[in-house]
């Protein structure tokens, strides 16, 4: 907490011009690449709005604050305070560093004063616990305050673990351990659940999709379970800037929580430079790639001495970005390296590792994923580069305020790729700069999710007729379970009746279940090196693939599917692997249509086939292709939700002259309709697919190798499409989790906003056939078509729309 | 109903090891699922049940849901090659029992519905054996429904609250605590935590953990009782019994349940006097003679550990007889630690010979003994810090020495 540093005063900025290097950056690149520079924002810094200390404050704790520098509150934390104090659930979402933990700790710690009170803290990772209770035991020790707080994790030992359940005030752990090592032990806390006052979850935004889902699901066993304890919690959670705290905190609690979202907090300058990589093929309208600007901003701010943090969508990026900037600044290798990356995947040492040299100020670049965008504690930065919007409005913000201090100016930079929602944002600055950030949504009786936790809950407790859990039919699913042998009805009761202990085989963190690890074999060692989640595998962990640690590039020679392991050995490659994707679709069932003629747009329940037939291997810095190979993985399948746009054979015989051109239209439109659909319904765009086929499984469209589209029958072989037996292609957007999220039905809802704004957005490119930022990439082969990809995409967005307007 | 069970059918297998494994359940798995489906008895008046039930295990029905049996053991009998009368006398020589009286003994056992923990995991059966007279009384208690646990929970008190000390075979780490959960889970109060808990596994892996392939309650039937079991149901398959009877309705299984629990009530009163026997003369059972001297240290009793071993030259039990020397050496019986320490360093153990090189070097100041001793010791820098040292104290003295005459 420095509370009680205020920011300076505006008369004395014009001094620190002169010095301060970040201003002096932000200079220098808008005089050196002014044109690519597409939007401006300075936040000007802002002095603290503070109040006094509570009144009925215990002694011990205003001293503990007052030792440690804090003798005022911000006016966010006396308002936590005192809803808290009356009851109520608060959610508090106010930007990165504005003292949120503060907001529960002082309610939290009060009470354990007054009259031993308990308190569960959630935080999303293991990191985070840690830093926690370090904050807490320092603020223990400032004035002896007699509180004990320890975490309860998979690292907890054994016989550590009944001190904690017993003698702890407050008990911070994370929701995983809380579905897997607390509830189903619940008697074993029966202490702790009986004086349970204040559950804090914090990061809470990023409780959402299957995470969230599943997490409201734990929320109702923990209720549950204090239900049978005779305790009733205030939730206390704290969450990022995004547009509904409210309303997410009130669905993952199922409780009325009220909201405070004004921040007291100072804070430094901030600026915000809008970035667009410049046109090199103005034709194709062909841009510099993202990653060129961002290793570009991010080797001139390292050599001035600013820490910076690179944001980059996928694991491959943040490893190509570091091998870049590693060969510029970590070429000595007796050198502690400057550079390093940090991504999911990466061991939890190694991870600490990086968070210490971080704090520590050793590190000079640190190239992550979405990973850093939690509150882990790594100090405070200069500079964040994003290679790309990171999808969503409210996720750019938390990744640039990754960058930012209390007093002094910090810089962000947005450079853009030149996927549509890049260019879309970056060409209209007003709009992202004036945007609300997201709606975080879940879907807690997604029928799966719900499932698997009312297993968990009867082996909890059991069910009593009448009882509620979810909004399904809590009976059905009983009778259900019951069928599958797991529970007993006697009477009005369900007793959980099977040998095993149902929480071990769910996790939080997917549908799917059973996580891969990568072992690497080189020097014959067997050393477990990363982690992979299910869905992933197949796409970055087939034989062949070049896996990469730390900007080391290992190869796969061996996926054991069934054993859930990847054997892989250090190679020397200069090229990486990229998998290529085959998705068919079935519809099952259609739930609603708007029909008009022979064409509709439908929302239904499809099947969904994945097949991953083989990867290309790119060679680093040309970045051309070296060459293919197959890949022998089982296809996935999943049921899902979709909506789907379909025009009649004979409208599409009278627009287009050749199928192909109708393909390529589809193609063209199912892409930028992706794109638009994922920001129309605030989704982020992995959370939907899109695929464009005959919607009966017997062929699906793909982009080939040279840029056009190929027919493909359900095994995957190329077909003509003048012969193929019913040609009426269909764009399908579908939700891309098994049984769905409910993404399906809203996007369903917007269809016509959907189909307008691809139009819009394809017309208004300034690109003359089509390019990554409309249609998808071209090739310069495409002008000797004899016609525009990017007017064949316009006629078929055209047909949609006339025929949702009749 | 049959609209969810297809969702939910359809959507279970897409999402995880089952699809990815790419093989359906086995057929075995298959047909037990789909008998559960067709075979359970929903209809069935729950009584009936119980009464069918009852008659099967031979036992009465103490409340709704609960059924009790008693069989009284005679003492006079035997089980395997021990009398159960030797249970009247007190335990002189096992240290976890040393002095209990034996009628406030209660012998206690559970079968689960699993060995996974938590609140879901049941005691469908638990079973108590206690000295009534000149029989070993035998109380189980049997679930015939879910519903009557609490029932069989209060049963439960009236045995513990007469009694002094449990007697249990790992009841400390899995029994204790899962009835622990039932209690809580009930609102009884079990007052288990008022008696003095006896966990037999622990004195049995002491005595034979270096001998045996494994210390399950069986192998101490078999090795040491000389018990054989003649078609026992293995406590494995008792979850799987206890299923059968509420989704199907089996008895048959369930009864031969309740003979298994018997049978670890009975030897585990058998064993009790058995490893009295055994601590106080490990050899004769082929017990491991250091563990079970250690163990009589750590309760305080040398005299036992010395009557061990200060008689023989085990050797084995080089750190029995170093703890014993310790433990003698604290108590002022420097010459039996001395005496230990030598007989030990002629058989060739350097650590006590680094303990006589001390004694020699602090105690006695006899440094050319103690220089003497610290070349049996091994190589190192240890050695060579000790050796130094030695020689250094022995130059105001005048004394030289040269490694090689005293070798």
């Amino acid at each position: 907490m420095e509370n009680s540093l205020m920011s300076r005063p505006a008369e004395q900025w014009a001094d620190v011009e002169q010095v301060d290097p970040v201003r002096r950056l932000v200079i220098d690149l808008k005089a050196k690449y002014a044109k690519r520079i597409t939007g401006e924002l300075i936040l000007p810094a802002r002095a603290p709005a503070l109040t006094n200390l509570p009144e009925e404050l215990n002694p011990k704790l205003s001293e503990a604050l007052r030792v440690r520098g804090v003798h005022q509150l911000y006016a966010h934390q006396r308002l936590a305070w005192e809803r808290v104090r009356n009851g109520e659930h608060v959610v508090i979402a106010t930007p990165t560093a504005s003292g949120k933990t503060l907001c529960y700790n002082l309610p939290v710690l009060q009470a354990a004063l007054e009259h031993q009170a308990k308190a569960l803290y959630l935080f999303p990772t293991k990191a985070l616990s840690q830093d926690q209770v370090a904050e807490l035991t320092e603020l223990n020790k400032a004035a002896e305050l007699g509180i004990r707080a320890f975490t309860f994790d998979g690292d907890t030992p054994g016989d550590a673990r009944k001190a904690v359940r017993t003698r702890g005030d407050i008990v911070v752990s994370n929701p995983d351990m809380l579905h897997q090592g607390i509830l189903p032990h619940h008697t074993k806390w029966a202490q702790f659940f009986e004086n349970l006052r204040y559950v804090v979850v914090d990061e809470l935004h990023t409780y959402r999709g299957v995470f969230g889902s599943h997490v409201a699901n734990v929320m109702r066993r923990l209720r549950r379970v204090c239900t049978f304890y005779g305790s009733d919690p205030v939730f206390i959670l704290c969450s990022a800037t995004i547009a509904n705290p409210a309303e997410l905190a009130e669905r993952l609690i199922e409780a009325k929580v009220s909201a405070i979202t004004d921040s007291g907090a100072p804070h430094g300058e901030r600026h915000l430079l809008l970035w667009n990589p410049p046109v090199i093929n103005p034709d194709l309208g062909i841009r510099a790639s993202a990653r060129s600007q961002t290793t570009r901003i991010a080797r001139t701010a390292v050599k001035r001495g600013l820490k910076s943090i690179l944001f980059a969508q996928t694991r491959l990026m943040v490893e190509v970005l570091t091998k870049y900037l590693k060969d510029v600044f970590d070429n000595d290798p007796r050198r502690p390296a400057r550079v390093r990356a940090y991504r999911g995947g990466y061991l939890p040492t190694e991870r600490r590792e990086t968070e210490r040299a971080l704090r520590a100020g050793r590190i000079d670049c640190v190239i992550a994923t979405s990973a850093l965008e939690l509150g882990v504690d790594i100090g405070a930065l200069d500079v964040a580069v994003l290679n790309g919007y990171p999808g969503t409005i409210a996720a750019t913000w938390q990744r640039l305020g990754r960058a930012g201090r209390r007093q002094r100016p910090s810089l962000g930079v947005l450079v853009a790729s030149s996927q549509p929602l890049d260019q879309y944002i970056v060409r209209n600055p007003e709009f992202f700069l004036g945007a609300s950030p997201e709606h975080a949504r879940i879907d807690p009786d997604q029928l799966l999710i719900l499932l698997d936790h009312v297993r968990c809950a009867a082996f909890e407790l059991p069910f009593d007729d009448g009882e509620r859990f979810g909004k399904e039919n809590l009976t059905e699913l009983l009778q259900y379970l019951q069928e599958q042998g797991v529970l007993h009805q006697e009477g009005k009761r369900w007793y959980w009746s099977a040998d095993s202990y149902p929480a071990n085989s769910v996790s939080l963190r997917s549908v799917a279940e059973g996580n891969f690890v990568v072992i690497d074999t080189t020097d014959g060692a067997k050393t477990v090196v990363a982690e992979v989640d299910y869905s992933s595998v197949p796409m970055t962990l087939y034989e062949g693939a070049i896996y990469m640690i730390q900007a080391s590039p290992y190869q796969v020679e061996k996926l054991d599917w069934a054993g859930r392991k990847a054997f892989v050995r250090r190679t020397r490659a200069d090229y990486y692997t990229d998998a290529i994707d085959y998705t068919r679709l079935k519809i099952l069932e259609r739930f609603d249509r708007a029909e008009c003629g022979n064409q509709e747009t439908a929302l239904g329940e499809v099947h969904l086939v994945r097949r991953i037939p083989g990867y290309k291997k790119i060679r680093y810095y040309t970045h051309e292709n070296v060459g293919y190979g197959n890949i022998n993985l089982p296809d996935q399948e999943m049921h899902t939700s979709a909506v789907w746009w379909r025009l009649a054979h004979e409208a599409l015989a009278e627009s287009f002259p050749s199928r192909h051109e109708a393909l390529d239209g589809f193609l063209g439109a199912a892409y930028a309709m992706h794109h638009v659909a994922a920001l129309c319904s605030m989704a982020e765009p992995q959370d939907i697919g899109r695929a464009v086929g005959d919607g009966e499984g017997t062929w699906f469209a793909t982009v080939g190798p040279h840029g056009r589209g190929q027919l493909r029958s359900a095994n995957g072989e190329e077909m003509d499409p003048e012969h193929a037996p019913r040609f009426q292609p269909a764009v399908f957007l579908y939700d891309n989790y098994p049984g769905g999220m409910g993404l399906a039905a809203p996007l369903y809802e917007q269809r016509a906003d959907i189909v307008r704004d691809a139009a819009r957005l394809v017309r208004d490119c300034g690109c003359r056939y089509g390019c990554p930022a409309c249609v998808g990439p071209i090739l310069a082969s495409d002008e000797q078509r004899g016609y525009s990809p990017k007017q064949a995409a316009l006629s078929v967005l055209g047909l949609f729309i006339r025929h949702e307007s009749t | 109903m049959s609209q969810l069970r297809q969702r939910l059918s359809a959507l279970r297998q897409q999402s995880g090891a089952q699809a990815a494994a790419g093989v359906p359940p086995p057929i075995a798995e298959r047909i037990r699922r789909a008998r559960i489906g067709h075979k359970r008895p929903p209809d069935n008046d729950p009584s009936d049940l119980a009464a069918t039930l009852a008659q099967a295990v031979g036992g009465e029905a103490i409340g709704p849901g609960v059924l009790r049996i008693t069989t009284q053991v005679p003492l006079r009998s035997n089980h395997g090659d021990w009398c159960l009368h030797a249970l009247l006398h007190s335990p002189r020589s096992l240290p976890a029992a040393i002095d209990v009286a034996a009628n406030g003994l209660l012998f206690f056992d559970t079968e689960t519905t699993g060995l996974a923990g938590g609140s879901g995991t049941l005691a469908f059966m638990v079973g108590f054996a206690a000295i009534r007279g000149d029989c070993l009384r035998v109380d189980q208690y049997l679930l015939s429904s879910f519903a009557g646990e609490s029932a069989m929970l209060r049963a439960l008190c009236e045995h513990t609250s007469s009694a002094q000390h449990l007697v249990s075979f790992n009841g400390k780490c899995f029994d204790a605590p899962l009835m622990a959960t039932r209690a809580r889970l009930n609102g009884v109060t079990l007052g288990f935590d008022d008696l003095a808990h006896i966990d037999l596994l622990y004195p049995l892996r002491t005595a034979f953990a270096s001998r045996w392939p494994d210390c399950r309650l069986a192998s101490a039937e078999a090795r040491l009782l000389g018990f054989v079991r003649c078609d026992d149901l293995p406590g494995a398959e008792a979850p799987q019994a206890w299923f059968d009877y509420v989704h199907r309705g089996d008895v048959e299984a369930l009864a031969r349940v309740v003979e298994h629990n018997r049978w670890d009530l009975v030897s585990l009163a058998a064993l009790l006097p058995a490893l009295d026997r055994t601590f106080a003369e490990p050899h004769r059972y082929g017990a491991d003679v250091g563990a079970v001297a250690r163990a009589h240290l750590r309760r305080g009793q040398t005299h036992r550990a010395q009557q061990l071993l200060d008689t023989d030259g085990a050797w084995q039990s080089e750190s029995a007889c170093l703890a014993l020397a310790a433990s003698l050496r604290r108590d002022g019986d420097l010459d039996g630690a001395l005496r230990l320490w030598k007989r030990l360093t002629r058989q060739g153990s350097a650590r006590a010979a680094e303990y006589l090189a001390k004694y020699y070097e602090h105690v006695e100041r006899d440094y050319i003994r103690a220089l003497q001793l610290t070349q049996r010791l091994p190589e190192g820098p240890t050695r060579h810090a000790r050796a130094q040292r030695l020689r250094r104290k022995m130059k105001p003295q005048g004394i030289r020495v040269r490694v090689a005459q005293l070798d």
